[in-house]
């Protein structure tokens, strides 16, 4: 049973529906990749999945439909989201925005969990009482993440991590992202424009094409698919 | 020099009242972005409650600590039924809404509680202080140090607590917080309830001054909105600074400048609205922002 399977998935900003009926499953322990280009329904998917924007179809979360989603409740069950744009709350120090990670959770808990998320980002310590908003892009990205690990998540919701990031930053967070993965046993969903480092991280990876899964397969064999690699991959 | 010390401690004891009703202002403010017009009105209300509860024979104190919780739990509750259905509103809406409260409110207390003029008890003694051979009103200096402490308490509520901190989240970065699992609709109600409990205490330090009517807070709350502009609208620390300023101001005004005297109080701080708006309208304390078109 994967961990995350969404039927017929359905997403709507107002009149206008981005998504019409996105099937996708995410396996436990797995990365898997949404790729697609700009308004293919990436950021979308991910929204309807938590419930940030309005949606119909079916999410089934560990075995049991999520009905009525909405983002707290997604957060509460252990579904971290990492918004596009990083969702760092920029006039709050970095301490401030990782506890607000685990603002469900009990204070001794929190400092268990700031403790694993410092094993990956160690420079998170020192800088704790930084305002968030100095820091640059890519450690902005980077304490996204670790407050998404703050939540105990199962599984991660990651959109767009790439942008607007140096390439060697870019495959900094995914080498640290397959970390966690392994590690911490995260399950992990990443919609990303850059097709090549999403690809080889994925186990598996789905293309949307205007609110369609338009492909979908393992992460390998997609990079050979024809069709992929002269649309996303550009050779 | 004695009449001055005077005049600058009873301007401080009037700029902490307004200080408390503006931080009540700017909490709602920094949540939803309007002012909350039915918040004078809201701590009016909640002090004919503390009179209330010493017409039954409540001691002052223990009336005023109960009127607080009353007062958090009716501004919670108010959220709730009132202005959640409009929360998503446009603004305009909201501070529609907010003006239905403050003539709702005004008439309840009207209707319950008559529109004549009553006595309200003042929790403080009336033998004047010595403090280095001046004598200051007891009632003036207990009113800085019951506001000073509600404010220092607020203050430490909102940098310590966790629950503090993601309601200034969730002020600040609504969709975020709702992402991190923070409910967001509970931490506005509790800016209610907080902003209520602060108005009502506001209310409880003026009444024995000003006397309890129905009506009692309406040129506080132009005060309070004056201090928070001051202040600048989205600083709470700001609220405060601008609060006692404007006490001191407006009592030093109205002392020594005959022509302002004691009826054209009201219009100085109206005028210190328009001159702060035109010259410096992110306030003292309030950050100007910049926005990328």
């Amino acid at each position: 049973m994967p961990l995350l399977e969404t039927q017929a998935l359905h997403g709507r900003y107002g009149q206008i529906e981005a998504i019409h009926g996105v099937d996708i499953s995410v396996e436990r322990g797995a990365i898997v990749a949404l790729l697609g280009a700009n308004g293919s329904g990436k950021t979308s998917t991910l929204r309807a999945i938590t419930g940030t924007i309005k949606t119909e179809g079916t999410v089934l979360y560990d075995g049991v439909a999520l009905h009525q989603r909405t983002p707290e409740g997604a957060a509460r069950l252990g579904i971290a989201h990492v918004p596009e744009g990083r969702g760092t709350l920029s006039a709050l120090t970095v301490w401030e925005n990782l506890s607000l990670g685990a603002f469900t959770k009990s204070r001794k808990h929190m400092q268990e969990r700031y403790e694993r998320a410092v094993v990956y980002f160690p420079w998170l310590e020192e800088r704790k009482h930084q305002t968030a908003g100095t820091l640059s892009g890519g450690e902005q990205q980077m304490l996204a993440i670790a407050r998404a690990l703050m939540m105990e998540p199962k599984l991660m919701l990651l959109d767009e991590p790439s942008l607007g990031l140096a390439p060697m930053i870019v495959r900094q967070i995914f080498d640290l992202l397959r970390k966690i993965n392994k590690e911490d046993g995260v399950s992990i969903l990443v919609a990303e424009q850059n097709a090549t480092i999403a690809l080889a991280a994925a186990d598996h990876a789905y293309v949307l094409e205007a609110g369609h899964v338009a492909v979908h397969g393992p992460g390998d064999e997609l990079m050979r698919d024809d069709r992929v690699r002269r649309s996303y991959l550009g050779y | 020099m004695h009449d001055l010390a005077q005049q600058i401690v009873s301007g401080l004891a009037q700029g902490s009242i307004f200080a408390s009703l503006a931080l009540a202002l700017v909490l709602i403010y920094r949540a939803m972005g309007i002012i909350n017009f039915a918040q004078g009105e809201l701590a009016m209300f909640t002090t004919y409650i503390a009179w209330q509860l010493t017409q039954m024979g409540l001691p002052i104190w223990l009336a005023f600590a109960a009127t607080v919780v009353v007062a958090f739990a009716g501004g919670v509750a108010l959220e709730r039924i009132v202005i959640r259905p409009v929360e998503r509103a446009n603004q305009l809406t909201i501070v529609i809404v907010t003006l239905g409260l403050f003539i709702s409110i005004n008439g309840l207390a009207g209707w319950f509680w008559g529109y004549i003029v009553k006595a309200f008890p003042t929790p403080f003694p009336t033998t004047p202080l010595q403090i280095g051979g001046v004598a200051f009103s007891a009632q003036d200096v207990g009113v800085i140090v019951v506001s000073v402490v509600t404010l220092g308490l607020i203050s430490l509520f909102f940098q310590k607590t966790k629950l503090g901190l993601a309601m200034r989240a969730a002020a600040l970065y609504p969709e975020q917080s709702r992402v991190l699992g923070i409910r967001v609709g509970w931490m506005l109600a509790l800016g209610w309830g907080l902003a209520s409990a602060v108005g009502a205490i506001s209310g409880i330090m003026i009444a024995p001054v000003v006397f309890l009517d129905p009506n009692m807070m309406q040129s506080v709350l132009v005060y309070a909105f004056a201090a928070a502009v001051l202040g600048g609208i989205e600083s709470p620390l700001g609220a405060v600074v601008g609060g006692l300023v404007l006490g001191v101001v407006i009592n030093l005004l109205g002392t020594y400048v005959d022509a302002i005297g004691n009826e054209l109080r009201l219009a100085a701080a109206l005028a210190i609205i328009v001159v702060v708006l035109l010259v410096r309208p992110a306030g003292l304390f309030g950050r100007v922002t910049v926005q990328r078109v």
